[in-house]
């Protein structure tokens, strides 16, 4: 029988991820070290360790069966897979945040500029609001934006809200609690369904503990 | 965000060899079948095609101004033609195709896609629809895809316990994305929060648990009252029935689980996966009500093989096809040397005549980059019989 292939995200959730397998059974057959593929002892399992923003792409694919990606990453890239269970880790609310104490005055500007990582979820956001908004989108430092005239909302991650704090903004509107979610590959649960129906009650009985 | 640079577009390169061979053995099936192959243009009119669709295709402007669009599939071609041309031909039609067709991409991120498939039209009830599924069960198996399942379904389920559960149209909507996702939790939630009566929201919530064995028609039984859901029911019961008794080498699971594209299809709705593919290698199922667009009222049932995708995963027995001998020959001698390689082409060899007098580097280069099994040398001293080299 040929493993099952698990897309993990390097990064924050790779250790809670890592956590929650090794609870239901599931460890690496070996020391990882620096490998980027390796199965679990049993074999049943092949992890691919990579990027968090390509988890999904993986399992899209097909590539790999299943992965675990963040709840706003899942969001923002829109990948056809299926989302059967929300792993409880990795918790973040993605809002939009605003310099503190200022209420919006006339600009003459017929549109708000917001700065993102998440240009999708902004847009999509926006216009369910029906706010004319124009997104520039940013790879990171997003809380730098509305303090240097680049934009004047900004949409983003937001953990405890510290960062937020320290550059002197404050969430305006929020627009979803994300976390970490089990992906599915649509053809993978059809031709494989047992097995990772197994692992889904496996994982659903340890979270609820 | 525009990802136009990204994504692959429509080419007029001809299609690997792996795809030609994939499309010829599929053809000579439908053939086999007496399903006619069509012909059809690539540029048509847009009006035959609902708004919705309009937005997935490519359009260009004719000489006239009104816009023309690049074919988007074959089904509505197909039935475009019989509910025309075809209109006094004695039913029931068997019609085949195979060539591309052009989308805009959606989640698969392609524009052009390779298609062959049937359609069998004026013939409604278990027996048409069991001869589609049964030749797209003999199509996997001529394909040799090994471990192909078709998953087989039927709309009037999901259709009716969506009409039972008195959801608005915006919630149905939410409710099919949540079950189209699977995400169970969120559905639960949906369900609680909406006044779905209890034994509805309890239907809707085990929807995903409908695949397996015959098993599963019972279990959906149990799950609604409502006759028109039972009736599909029966009907995937005597197609099940019908398929038992045709020896089909492709395993058939029911499943009752797709909620997307339910207002496509009419009646059954069936998809084939194989484990080396992320996603479905054919597609297939009842539209009753495609060919009232051009004015019939007529049923039809078919299904559509992706080549690509199947020729992804068909490589093995076309490496065969590629392997190409070389044939050396002095420059004086080029006439002798077609009349060897015309011999050998003859016999069914793929040959190329060395026209760059290769030698040392470059001619090891020539041979692994053009799959170079065997290098023949033509000399004054051996005019008669060729020396054969090791490749």
């Amino acid at each position: 029988m040929m493993p099952l292939t698990i897309a993990l995200s390097k990064g924050r959730l790779l250790d809670p991820t890592l956590e929650l397998l090794g609870n239901i059974g599931i460890a690496p057959a070996t020391n990882r070290g620096r490998e980027l593929v390796f199965e679990s002892t049993d074999g049943r399992f092949r992890f691919l360790l990579v990027k968090p923003v390509d988890v999904a792409t993986y399992v899209e694919q097909g590539v790999a069966d299943l992965g675990v990606v963040g709840g706003d990453t899942l969001m923002e890239s829109e990948r056809d897979v299926l989302q059967p269970l929300d792993l409880g880790f990795g918790a973040c609310r993605i809002v939009v945040a605003a310099r503190t104490g200022r209420p919006p005055a006339e600009s003459g500007r017929t549109r708000h500029r917001v700065a993102t990582k998440y240009p999708n979820i902004a847009e999509r956001f926006f216009a369910q609001q029906r706010i004319p908004v124009e997104t520039i989108v940013l790879g990171g430092s997003v809380e730098l934006a509305p303090n240097t005239g680049l934009a004047d909302w900004i949409v983003d991650l937001v953990e405890s809200g510290r960062t937020l704090r320290d550059n002197g903004l404050e969430p305006i509107a929020e627009i979803a609690t994300t976390r970490a979610q089990l992906i599915v590959n649509r053809a993978s649960q059809k031709i494989r369904r047992e097995e990772i129906q197994a692992l889904i009650d496996d994982l659903t009985k340890e979270l609820s503990c | 965000m525009n990802q136009l640079g990204r994504l692959a577009t429509p080419q007029d390169a001809p299609p690997t060899p792996a795809a030609v061979a994939v499309s010829d053995r599929l053809r000579r099936l439908f053939a086999g079948w007496a399903y006619i192959e069509g012909r059809f243009d690539v540029l048509l009119p847009v009006d035959g095609f609902s708004p919705e669709e309009r937005r997935s295709m490519y359009t260009v402007a004719a000489e006239t101004g009104d816009p023309l669009a690049l074919r988007p599939d074959f089904t509505s071609l197909v039935a475009q033609e019989a509910a025309t041309l075809g209109r006094g031909i004695a039913r029931p039609l068997r019609r085949a195709y195979a060539g591309r067709a052009f989308r805009r991409p959606g989640a698969q991120q392609r524009r052009e896609i390779h298609q062959a498939g049937v359609e069998l039209i004026g013939t409604a009830g278990a027996l048409a629809d069991a001869e589609i599924v049964a030749l797209a069960s003999e199509g996997l198996e001529s394909l040799g895809l090994r471990g192909a399942q078709i998953h087989l379904g039927h709309v009037g389920f999901i259709r009716a316990l969506l009409r039972t559960s008195g959801l608005t149209e915006a919630a149905e909507s939410e409710v099919c994305n949540l079950l189209a996702r699977h995400d169970r939790a969120a559905l639960a939630d949906s369900l609680a929060s909406s006044c779905v009566p209890a034994d509805a929201a309890d239907a809707l919530s085990h929807l995903l648990d409908l695949a397996g064995s015959e098993s599963v028609l019972n279990e959906a039984r149990g799950l609604t009252d409502d006759p028109v859901a039972h009736g599909a029911l029966d009907e995937l019961e005597t197609l099940a029935a019908l398929l038992s008794q045709a020896n089909l080498t492709t395993p058939v699971i029911l499943d009752l689980t797709e909620v997307r594209d339910r207002s496509y299809y009419t009646g059954i709705r069936f998809e084939a996966f194989v484990p080396s593919s992320g996603f479905p290698v054919l597609r297939g199922g009842r539209y009753d009500h495609l060919l009232e667009r051009y004015g019939a009222r007529e049923p039809a049932v078919g299904c559509a093989f992706e080549i690509d995708r199947i020729a992804e995963v068909v490589t093995s027995d076309t490496g065969e096809d590629a392997k190409t001998a070389l044939l050396r020959f002095p420059a004086d001698r080029w006439g002798s040397a077609l009349d060897e390689a015309r011999t050998l082409r003859a016999q069914g060899r793929r040959v190329a005549l060395d026209v760059g007098h290769l030698d040392g580097p470059a001619l090891d280069a020539y041979r692994s980059a053009h799959h170079i099994v065997e290098t023949i040398d033509w000399r004054y001293d051996s005019a008669f019989a060729p020396e054969r080299g090791p490749s």
